[in-house]
């Protein structure tokens, strides 16, 4: 505690300290919390221009001592909110990750199940087929049954995938490269319909350590949602940037978008508004961007378009 | 004349396999489960075999690993509805792994390619 009667002649003090509180009285007094001094308040009498008394800096005493204990009150409160935000993310994920296997095994017993008649039908419409060829109806028949089988198994086969274990293998590499490569393979579906693909990569971006294969995979399924959005043509934008400890990949299409019940349904697995889609592209990318410690957004304006961002973690000892 | 032993438990689909195959010009003989294909194979030694993995009795893997300890030149094809152990099948010492389709054209080209 300090208490300073004639500030204007003390040479011991601050010049530019006194000028700035204008005063030839005040008092100093800590504020600690457990040992620590967390902070100092000064009072001053320019407005009472009377003595300070010592019932005063009796006051300002307690006073200190509970403001003290109140800052690090909130100090521990921000951090048990931020902690408990923590909490209810993990939570989140592991609800996620096993409702995804069990999602998974069931659907993966299904498709099993349902694949095998499957091959029989299939297999005998195509011998139907080739021994009644010349006969008009039951070819045009049959390529029907053919058609649809063809169908289901297409389907089997992106169920089958979902439910796939994943085995991941990380490496370091430049996720802008990752994201030239997914391009390169995209270029000429995107061209035929024709969307028009807009780079936008930050070369700064440190290295990551991820899984190649599966990160290309959450590329594809968000490239092929925005192409599949904009089935008239349109704008597709892929930026990379850094942003806060994160490596940010925005994947923008200039599509139908999508209302607040779609957005809310995006990452349920079987979730689909589309004719032949399986709904698993999104619940697959959330899982893989999780197991990279990262997350995945989504923002959208009916009739105007979508952007999905990827956000991955830089490790730093790895950068 | 070839002969492939088809091991498989649904009965339409070994119909199936048995009419397609011998078009091709091949003897099929069949087993329903995994300890059949391994008495099978005791009385005529086939030229390949196409092995289903899950049935009843005995599994695929099982009863080909059992197969294999003593005739280790025959060549396996697994076939199956799943996908997902494609990774896997390098390490059951089978030559060939094909997932079940209602076109067996893939089926057809492996048994080219390996008898
Ligand atoms: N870029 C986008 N623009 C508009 N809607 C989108 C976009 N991306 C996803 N959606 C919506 O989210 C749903 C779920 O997407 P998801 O990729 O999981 O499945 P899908 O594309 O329908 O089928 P699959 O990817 O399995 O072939 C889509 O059916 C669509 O309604
Ligand atoms: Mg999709």
């Amino acid at each position: 505690m300090i208490l300073e009667k004639h500030a204007f002649s003390n040479p011991n003090i601050d010049k530019k300290f006194v000028n700035a509180i204008d005063a030839n009285e005040f008092v100093c007094v800590p504020l600690i919390f457990k040992d620590k001094t967390i902070g100092v308040i000064c009072a001053d009498n320019v407005y009472s221009r009377k003595p300070i008394t010592d019932e005063q800096v009796e006051l300002l005493s307690i006073f200190a001592n509970r403001a003290a204990l109140a800052i690090s009150n909130a100090e521990v409160y921000r951090k048990l909110g931020e902690k408990n935000r923590q909490l209810k993310e993990t939570r989140e994920k592991l609800i996620r990750s096993e409702r995804l296997a069990v999602i998974g095994n069931m659907a993966a017993y299904i498709a099993h199940e349902i694949r095998n008649p499957l091959v029989t039908i299939g297999g005998f419409a195509r011998i139907l087929l080739r021994e009644y060829a010349d006969h008009k109806k039951v070819k045009h028949n049959t390529e029907v049954i053919i058609e649809e089988v063809n169908r289901l198994e297409k389907i089997l086969a992106n169920i089958m995938d979902f439910s796939k274990p994943i085995k991941t293998v990380k490496t370091l590499i430049q996720i802008n490269e990752l994201l030239e490569n997914t391009c390169t393979l995209m270029e000429p579906y995107l061209k035929s319909i024709p969307i028009q693909l807009d780079k936008k990569f930050n070369t700064t971006i440190p290295k990551s350590i991820v899984d190649q294969t599966q990160l290309k995979q959450v590329f594809l399924n968000l490239i092929k949602n925005a192409a599949e959005s904009m089935p008239q043509g349109g704008k597709l934008t892929i930026e990379t940037m850094v942003e806060d400890e994160c490596i940010q990949i925005d994947i923008t299409d200039t599509g139908e978008g999508m209302s607040p019940e779609v957005m809310q349904n995006l990452f349920v697995p079987f979730f689909t508004t589309k004719v032949d889609g399986t709904g698993v592209g999104l619940a697959v990318s959330q899982k893989i961007v999780d197991d990279h410690d990262g997350f995945i957004k989504a923002k959208s304006v009916l009739k105007e378009g979508t952007t999905f961002s990827i956000f991955l973690p830089v490790k730093k000892d790895t950068a | 004349m070839k002969t492939i032993l088809v091991v498989e438990d649904d009965k339409n689909q070994r119909l199936l396999y048995e009419k397609e195959l011998s078009l091709e010009g091949y003897n099929i003989i069949i087993a329903r489960d995994g300890l059949e294909a391994i008495k099978k194979v005791k009385e005529h030694v086939p030229d390949l075999i196409i092995m289903d993995i899950t049935m009843p009795k005995m599994n695929g893997i099982e009863a080909m690993g059992k197969i294999l300890s003593e005739h280790k030149k025959i060549p396996v094809i697994i076939n199956t509805a799943y996908t997902s152990y494609k990774d896997d099948f390098m390490s059951w010492s089978a030559n060939a792994y094909v997932v079940k389709s209602s076109d067996l054209k893939e089926l057809k080209d492996k048994i080219k390619e390996l008898i």
